[in-house]
């Protein structure tokens, strides 16, 4: 055993040698101007756009009156601009198809009660489906805390996140390589389009929600209520069409987990008058103006809950 | 499970290989069994009822057949066959069987309703029923003792390594080395250093083969395999040489993890595959290509029907019913059919004009320069290996015709390849290109080093040869638990 011990070790370290190597060489030799290592897999992103924007802006020592986490729902449909009108510091650190997975580190690591009293958590139900993979991309190559990021590649469980991390590591950034133009503030991307059609085919899907992402939101319960953190549910409006059987089963593990943790759940993917196309840029994405009333909503329902209140009022 | 699933290579394989060497030799059957049921109900848990039923056949087949003489002995041996012929037949062909009734009956002018049942071929089902079939013949044959213990039978059948694909073994050399009785062999085996790192190794090479070249080569390959008609003819070659390596690095890949794993534990499996694509013939092809099925076929219906000493056109029919029965073998479906008869074809063609050949390779003066001719030998069976796989990947014979149609109706320009780039992620193309040609002339070194045929480089040489072969896995693998090719048949 000694010697099969030994043997494993040099071989073990002589990999580590190999992938350094070719870890420093794929990211120093470049082609067209381009890191070699972006040509070796799918999975390599650029930095940039919103989620760089949002996560360098974002300072974890200012107290904002509230954090909101989920998918890009977020950072497009609730507008940090109506809360600071109704005079409250918010600030969107969605990102795109952030799964509870993903947002679990970025409670543990960037937020406590006294930069975030309240997080409100979107609720959509096709990051409940996801693996998480997406948002590990996006989040290990965008956001600046190494922390945040080996905890990811850690809980992603393949493989492709430790080139990402190595990656990180070999090539560290301090600029986006592009930008769409989208971003405002305050973790907020403004998109004007609206609907040109009905919303296209019906959501068809009926897939079962990923037992690991159940137990992550779960997770992520227990740690704001660890935290001192007031955690709550919303899911902003959904047209009726991407109502498949997967929201059904949303809508109900939901329910049952609000219920069970004590937690209020503001769903308004019911709300009249959503299948205006007006407000939407996508079938799924609201645009500045489905943000706006949608925004608006939310703040009457989380100060009428008394989630929300003003300087000596609060809690 | 699948070897390449986290499942497998964090929990599975180390705790099942580390509780081997912990526990005493007489448990380590029931330790493999229990692990071999959990391998397998990974997949869809109620088909263990199908192993479960082959498993009792045969196991009471080959103690009746043992027991028996004459016509009785003859009986139950044609028992055991029907009933694992059956078990094959009802779940695997059923399907086949019924569209193609319907559809004669239908083009009679008859209304057909027999329903599809919807059945789901349970996984690995040809390769445990033929190692099953295997035992009773060659009980019936005496060659080998009937086993007398029902979970030590068990284990011959569902020994999770070589399980769902194979190597398909013989009671001769695993059911052996599970009985056997010698220290330090089979399942009597002690941790050996050298042993389980050869076996690591060779796991390794195989996760290699398929992570980084098979599961590559699969991405060009759907693209234009999944829309034949709009690919040209240059892709559609490249689509099809790449699918030649993509199996043979899915299929000998996870051969290779199923060796090495077994090896660890200090089994010896039967070797599958020895480079096939060096092939100088097709005859050679076929003893080097899934080599325990190819003998499988030799040695219980090839020669039970007269192998090649008989007239000669009763051989040529031989050689082809052996070519239609593998293609079924491979799948239901008339896209498997067409390509066991090519390769049956090419078999009977090449004896047919071998005479022929010969004066005219003498006649051109081919003979004198030996390592061109086994050049040219070993291209041209490439071409035509390759040529087959078309009806082996297409996914219907319309596919199929519509492949070979394109491949040989227009000439082969750059632009046929400007869709399939346009729909392949970044730089994907000209990656697995690149790797596909490196691994082409590394295969033959590794795979004599995994063999064990060719000692491998010494001391820290022979470590980064392969460490290499990991930091390969980790820069370039193609990730996300895709299931191997041979797992459908």
């Amino acid at each position: 055993m000694g010697r099969f011990l030994a043997r494993t070790s040099v071989f073990l370290l002589v990999a580590g040698a190999l992938y350094t190597i070719a870890i420093v060489a794929l990211t120093q030799i470049k082609v067209s101007g381009t890191p070699l290592i972006y040509r070796t897999g799918d999975y390599y992103k650029w930095p940039g756009d919103d989620t760089w924007d949002t996560f360098h802006e974002f300072a974890p020592h200012k107290h904002y009156d509230a954090i909101i986490l989920g998918s890009s729902h977020t950072n497009r449909g609730y507008d940090p601009e109506v809360f600071a009108k109704r005079g409250y510091s918010v600030f969107v650190l969605g990102s795109k198809a952030q799964t509870p997975m993903n947002s679990y580190p970025v409670i543990k690591y960037l937020l406590d009660s006294s930069n975030c009293p309240l997080l409100i958590y979107d609720i959509f139900d096709k990051m409940l489906i996801n693996n998480g993979m997406e948002s590990t991309v996006d989040l290990m190559t965008n956001q600046p805390s190494n922390r945040v990021a080996l905890y990811m590649a850690y809980a992603q469980r393949d493989l492709r996140t430790m080139n990402l991390m190595a990656l990180r590591l070999a090539l560290p950034l301090d600029s986006p390589y592009f930008d769409y133009g989208h971003y405002r503030s305050l973790g907020f991307s403004v998109w004007l389009d609206t609907l040109k059609d009905r919303g296209g085919l019906p959501d068809t899907t009926d897939l079962e929600i990923s037992p690991r992402q159940r137990n992550y939101l779960q997770a992520c319960i227990e740690l704001c209520r660890d935290k001192g953190i007031q955690i709550v549910f919303s899911s902003h409006y959904v047209r009726s069409n991407r109502k498949g059987g997967t929201y059904a089963r949303t809508t109900r593990f939901m329910d049952l987990l609000c219920r069970t943790n004590q937690v209020p759940y503001l769903d308004f993917s019911d709300q009249p008058h959503i299948e205006n196309n007006l407000w939407f840029h996508d079938y799924n994405h609201m645009n500045l103006t489905g943000a706006r009333i949608f925004t608006e909503n939310l703040v009457d329902s989380l100060e009428a809950l008394g989630y929300l209140r003003h300087g000596n009022d609060r809690p | 499970m699948l070897f390449n699933s986290f499942e497998f290579l964090c929990i599975f394989f180390p705790l099942v290989t580390g509780l081997y060497f912990v526990l005493p030799h007489r448990w380590r059957w029931l330790l493999l069994l229990v692990a071999s049921c959990w391998f397998y109900m990974a997949f869809v848990p109620v088909y263990i009822l199908i192993l479960a039923f082959t498993i009792l056949v045969d196991y009471f087949a080959g103690i009746w057949i043992e027991e028996s003489e004459g016509r009785r002995r003859k009986l139950l041996l044609t028992a055991s066959i029907l009933a694992n012929t059956g078990v094959l037949a009802f779940f695997k062909y059923y399907h086949f069987l019924n569209e193609n009734l319907g559809a004669l009956v239908e083009s009679l002018g008859f209304a057909y309703n027999v329903p599809d049942l919807g059945i789901i071929l349970p996984i690995g089902l040809s390769f445990h029923t033929f190692q099953s079939l295997s035992y009773t013949i060659e009980v019936y044959r005496g060659h080998q003792k009937a086993e007398r213990h029902p979970g030590i039978f068990a284990l011959y059948v569902m020994f999770y390594p070589q399980l769902v694909a194979g190597p398909i073994e013989r009671p001769g050399n695993l059911l052996n080395q599970i009985n056997s009785t010698v220290p330090g062999t089979g399942m009597l085996s002690r941790f050996d250093a050298q042993r389980v790192i050869e076996g690591l190794k060779q796991m390794l090479w195989g996760f290699f083969k398929k992570l980084v070249i098979a599961d590559r080569c699969a991405v060009v390959v759907d693209q234009v395999y999944g829309a034949p008609d709009q690919h040209g003819a240059l892709a559609i070659a490249l689509a099809t040489y790449l699918f030649a390596v993509q199996i043979y690095c899915d299929f000998s890949g996870y051969t290779d993890i199923a060796i090495g794993a077994a090896r660890v534990m200090g089994f010896n499996l039967m070797v599958n595959f020895r480079t096939p694509y060096r092939s100088t013939s097709i005859n050679e092809f076929w003893s080097r290509w899934h080599i325990s099925l190819s003998s499988w076929f030799r040695d219980y219906l090839y020669i039970p029907l007269g192998g090649n000493r008989v007239v000669k056109w009763r051989w040529y029919y031989n050689l082809m019913v052996v070519f239609l029965v593998s293609g079924l073998w491979h799948g239901a479906d008339w896209t498997y059919v067409i390509w066991g008869a090519l390769h049956g074809s090419y078999l009977i063609l090449a004896l047919v004009f071998a005479p022929l050949l010969a004066r005219f390779t003498r006649g051109i003066g081919l003979d004198r320069t030996p390592a061109l001719k086994r050049w040219l030998n070993i291209f041209i069976t490439v071409q035509l290996v390759s040529f087959a796989w078309i009806f082996f990947r297409a996914n219907n014979v319309h596919d199929s015709f519509t492949l070979v149609q394109r491949l040989f109706s227009a000439p082969w320009s750059l632009t046929d390849l400007t869709v399939l780039m346009a729909a392949l992620p970044n730089s994907m193309m000209d990656l697995t290109v690149l790797l596909t040609l490196l691994f082409v002339v590394i295969d033959p070194v590794y795979d004599r080093w995994v063999k064990r045929e060719a000692p491998a480089p010494a001391g820290l040489l022979g470590t980064a040869a392969f460490a290499v072969l990991l930091v390969g896995i980790l820069l370039f693998g193609y990730f996300g638990s895709t299931s191997f090719i041979y797992f459908q048949f």
